[in-house]
């Protein structure tokens, strides 16, 4: 199996630098579209390939860079916010491409920065991440150093600004907008929607906020083309997906799946049994109702256009009826959860039973 | 009175953003890291470098987690509560830490040595339990290696 964004990760946990990246292949991409592909035809190769953010909500990359308002008359500078807060508890797959790989992840903003015409980078680090902070750093260092960052990259004229902010700790800051606000010094409370990022952003000027696993898929995609990366997953979107097991597993850890994986494909897989305490940690939370059973999808498609709007792809709305059970007061206590499993906590709620339309109550069925 | 180092490194912050307030959090974390914390005398005196109100800037740095408007010890310990770690043991280790220190939780020992405090995910999910003191992280933690870490802070 193909493990594109983690493969070529050195297991003595030090970063690639600049040479042992390109030796991987790394920056051909770059050399290979900026300057010569124009940005408008590589958002539709982005667009192709069906790249959907890696951060949860799924929606596609390529689309939502479509929405940067392009021209003359655009306001500038444009931004790109690299979303690398990850604070949802359990959730650490970013770690592994920001400390193992910060090139690839430098290639992927570049590059996403060129397709959108972005003029400004910023990386917003969970505030845990010392060691990625530092790596970055470097990295940056090393990519202005050979010019591949900095004022008219490779003479194509395109000029990148890369900078890496470090959070100052709070969950919150990990939804977009929440993210700007941070970024711009303030509480990082959400914004209402609309207007939408891509229009009005940091400091008021058109940002893009993608993913770090959502970055670092795009260099691949445009050296190895479209077909390539469907290739990696039989799902319509392609791609494979970073996914974290941790608890009392007998080899916590990071794995790469195809995203047509379901959580039952990874039972008994490197002593991930899913019949033990076991946090496989998808992003989206909802996913984790679905895991015991194993019929849940690895990752869905993601958000889906609906006459509604952008709605979750075939999710119910009640989210997750097991976390509420934690806090009920005749709910499963702490040490039976641990004799148990997280995912075994809850006995199925009851479900409501519609009510009658000749008296208007609920009857249980008989 | 900030001290002409503090205002220093918070000048060179200001040109990282497009507006001054941009680098208010890392202008609390800046002189966080030369005083431990952030006392109100110098939160005024970084609000008048970002031109923002005192309160402005109290309102910031009152909401992120991180910087710490109380005094705190010359270690801050910040043990993941989340819930990888807290399979893993998280209770048994703050026990240990407990009563190894001689406080509790939110507490600083009377010689100003540790803080003990608690954070939501460190993302060392894998290596649970962990916690961090200042700003290594310390992973697979056991009440012996807490012994050891805890000797190693001066």
């Amino acid at each position: 199996m193909q493990r594109p964004l983690t493969g070529h990760i050195r297991s003595d946990a030090h970063p690639l630098s600049l040479a042992e990246y390109e030796k991987t292949g790394g920056y051909d991409a770059l050399r290979k579209v900026v300057g010569k592909i124009t940005p408008k035809d590589v958002i539709q190769e982005v667009q192709n390939s069906g790249l959907r953010g890696r951060g949860g909500a799924g929606f596609p990359t390529g689309l939502k860079w479509t929405f940067v308002p392009q021209g003359e008359n655009a306001p500038r500078p444009k931004y790109l916010a690299i979303n690398g807060d990850e604070m949802e508890p359990g959730t650490f797959k970013d770690r592994l491409l920001l400390e193992g790989n910060p090139h690839l992840l430098l290639e992927g903003i570049i590059l996403a920065s060129y397709a959108a015409q972005l003029d400004v980078a910023y990386i917003f680090l969970r505030w845990a991440y010392k060691v990625a902070f530092q790596n970055l750093e470097q990295a940056i260092a090393e990519a202005e150093a050979k010019g591949y960052i900095g004022e008219n990259i490779l003479g194509s004229g395109f000029s990148l600004e890369v900078g890496v902010h470090s959070s100052a700790g709070r969950y919150m800051c990990g939804e977009e907008t929440g993210l700007l606000n941070s970024l711009e010094g303030r509480r990082a409370n959400p914004r209402a929607k609309p207007p939408f990022p891509p229009v009005v952003g940091l400091w008021g000027k058109p940002t893009i906020v993608n993913n770090v696993e959502t970055l670092c898929c795009v260099p691949g995609i445009l050296s190895n083309g479209v077909a390539w990366f469907k290739e990696l997953s039989k799902t319509t979107t392609g791609g494979t997906k970073i996914f974290g097991v941790s608890g009392k597993v007998k080899k916590p850890g990071l794995g790469t799946a195809p995203r047509h994986n379901r959580a039952r494909d990874h039972r008994g897989t490197r002593g991930w049994h899913a019949r033990r305490p076991a946090t496989p940690r998808l992003p989206a939370r909802r996913r984790l109702d679905r895991l015991p059973h194993g019929r849940a999808p690895g990752h869905r498609d993601g958000l889906r256009h609906r006459p509604e709007g952008w709605q979750p792809n075939g999710n119910r709305h009640d989210d997750s009826p097991r976390r509420q059970d934690l806090s009920r007061r005749d709910g499963p206590q702490p040490d039976e959860i641990l004799r148990t499993g997280i995912l075994w906590l809850v006995h199925p709620l009851p479900r409501r039973p519609p009510l009658d339309p000749q008296d208007g109550q609920r009857h249980r069925r008989r | 009175m900030l001290s002409a180092e503090e205002k220093h490194q918070i000048q060179e912050e200001l040109p990282h953003s497009a507006f001054k307030r941009g680098a208010s959090i890392e202008a609390l974390k800046i002189v966080q890291k030369h005083r431990g914390w952030v006392s109100d005398e110098a939160l005024k005196d970084v609000a008048e470098i970002l031109d923002m109100s005192p309160a402005e800037l109290e309102n910031v740095a009152s909401f992120y987690t991180l910087i710490f408007r109380r005094e705190v010890g010359k270690h801050v310990i910040l043990l993941c509560d989340s819930i990888s770690c807290w399979i893993m043991g998280y209770e048994s280790i703050l026990d240990h830490l407990k009563k190894k220190l001689g406080i509790g939780l939110g507490q600083t020992t009377p010689d100003k040595r540790f803080t003990l405090l608690t954070i939501p995910c460190l993302g060392a999910c894998d290596h649970a339990p962990a916690m961090m003191i200042d700003e290594t992280l310390h992973r697979d933690l056991t009440p012996e290696k807490i012994d050891r870490i805890l000797e190693a802070c001066e």
